[in-house]
């Protein structure tokens, strides 16, 4: 059943449980009390696990796991974005600059979009091209609708499409090992690059 | 931490908003293990029928929780209003997903199954109430909802249907019906009968379904049952991760600012709004189900 105690409903007591728990999320919490032993694989899930195809901005079909081998760096836009796609975009191209040659030559950078519908390859390109992205590095890729559901889903994006054509969505950046493993995930733009060149540099050791 | 692995705790830094919302959730699970004291279930309940029982929804209109900016306001003037979401016909399942429909699931499905889903589509927690992968046991009767299933296996479930999973409009227009009227949420009365099922203690194993309340759309067991899965369930933006207009969702939380929602009476749906945003789509919980929706034929099908 449901439980919520109305008393507990307060926002004097989230502010409680704010303190008293640290903040866990709920599965955090039930692992807490979990005593029996699930068998798990210990193995970090990786990316390369998603193989539905995705279209680049040359029209190309592409897979994941193509991009197995070398670490790379992932975030989702929509190339009609005019608020935080642009800044978030800017940002990987700080971090790019930021890295080590020798780094930066084997890290790779991906686009996923989030408005498939209207993220032709021609869309993809211009929005490179606005961007000054050097495509030996940059790889920008469409979906379907359902299968960028389950990106936005595994990246942890929230979005939201509003009625006039914009998406709310979460800035969300993650680097991941060349197993496709999660390096790191970091949501907003208020923390800087440096975390993510940092964690660029040891997926890349 | 995504993709499924739990290595660590998220920094909390910049996540200040967002935080209550996890923290919503971790007191929910906090009383839930307060609460689990064994609480006899209700009686017993009339068989699931053995086809598929779905309920054509006329559609209508939802007033959703949030404010969206003004088309055309200046951002910094934060213009905002609710903007109801049309609903289109649909078909919605009358009941949760039991456990015996999930395990003829699973059965035809192995990669669905406990030993080897993968940690990518669901945590540790996936299915843990049932006796293994293909055995259902004491803790998950065959007429109970389904729990301890993520948003991606879900979603497997409502595909393999021909279905897929009802988005959060969709469920929040029939859920806001009693058993006499479609929309139920300007009558106290109703209201506080929300509160008394939110508020009801846990138990550890789970009624069957079609025991609760069937409203007015003929749908059963919305409120009191389960949470349940929806296919945007991660379309509510919290603050300072939303594009340039972080407090996208700020007002809708605690404090002075909670009376900025469209709705705050309806305190049930301010929870199930402030849950959904706490979830990941590999969680799996004690108290989280679902059931399938079908889009009709109309014209601007929904995804």
């Amino acid at each position: 059943m449901l439980r919520l105690s109305r008393t507990r409903l307060t926002c004097f007591a989230l502010t409680l449980m704010l303190i008293g728990t640290g903040c866990s999320r709920p599965s955090d919490s039930a692992s807490a009390s979990r005593s029996e032993t699930t068998a798990v694989t210990t193995q970090q899930p990786s990316l390369f696990e998603l193989a539905f195809p995705l279209t680049d901005d040359e029209g190309r079909t592409r897979r994941l796991e193509e991009f197995r081998g070398e670490p790379f760096v992932a975030t989702m836009v929509y190339t009609s974005c005019t608020s935080v796609c642009p800044r978030v975009t800017a940002d990987l191209k700080t971090l790019e600059k930021a890295l080590p040659p020798d780094v930066r030559e084997h890290t790779r950078f991906l686009l996923f979009s989030l408005d498939p519908g209207r993220d032709t390859p021609a869309a993809l390109t211009k929005f490179a091209d606005q961007h000054t992205l050097d495509r030996s590095r940059w790889t920008l890729l469409a979906s379907s609708e359902d299968d960028m559901r389950t990106l936005a889903a595994v990246l942890g994006v929230k979005f939201r499409p509003d009625e006039g054509g914009e998406i709310a969505h979460s800035a969300v950046v993650v680097v991941c090992n060349p197993d496709g493993t999660l390096r790191q995930r970091q949501v907003g733009l208020q923390d800087g690059v440096g975390p993510l060149v940092a964690a660029v540099r040891d997926a890349a050791q | 931490m995504k993709f499924g692995a739990r290595v660590g705790r998220r920094p909390l830094g910049g996540w200040g908003p967002a935080v209550v919302a996890l923290a919503l959730c971790a007191l929910l699970v906090s009383a839930a293990r307060a609460e689990a004291a064994a609480t006899p279930a209700p009686g017993s309940a009339p068989a699931t029928p053995a086809t598929p029982d779905r309920v054509r929804i006329e559609g209508g209109r939802y007033l959703p929780l949030y404010r969206q900016p003004v088309k055309g306001a200046n951002r910094d003037t934060v213009l905002r209003r609710t903007i109801a979401v049309a609903v289109a016909p649909f078909e919605l399942d009358r009941r949760p997903v039991t456990n015996a429909q999930y395990l003829a699931f699973v059965r035809a499905h192995p990669e669905w199954r406990r030993s080897s889903v993968s940690r990518l589509y669901a945590d540790a927690s996936y299915l843990r109430h049932w006796k293994a992968d293909l055995e259902l046991g004491d803790q998950a009767p065959p007429q109970s909802p389904v729990v301890h299933v993520s948003w991606f296996a879900a979603r497997a479930y409502a595909a393999a249907q021909g279905g897929r999973l009802p988005t959060v409009a969709e469920w929040e227009l029939v859920a806001a019906a009693d058993e006499t009227r479609k929309d139920a949420t300007r009558d106290p009365a109703y209201l506080a009968r929300l509160r008394e099922w939110y508020s009801r203690p846990a138990v550890r194993v789970l009624p069957a379904v079609g025991t609760g309340v069937r409203n007015v759309w003929g749908v059963e067991d919305l409120h009191a049952l389960v949470w349940e899965w929806t296919l945007d369930f991660n379309s509510a933006l919290v603050s300072g991760e939303s594009r340039g207009d972080a407090s996208l969702e700020r007002s809708l939380y605690c404090g002075a600012g909670a009376s900025n929602a469209a709705d705050f009476a309806d305190y049930a749906a301010f929870m199930r709004f402030a849950y959904r945003a706490s979830l990941e789509a590999n969680f799996t919980t004690g108290q989280l189900g679902f059931r399938t929706a079908r889009s009709l034929p109309v014209a601007g099908g929904r995804p």
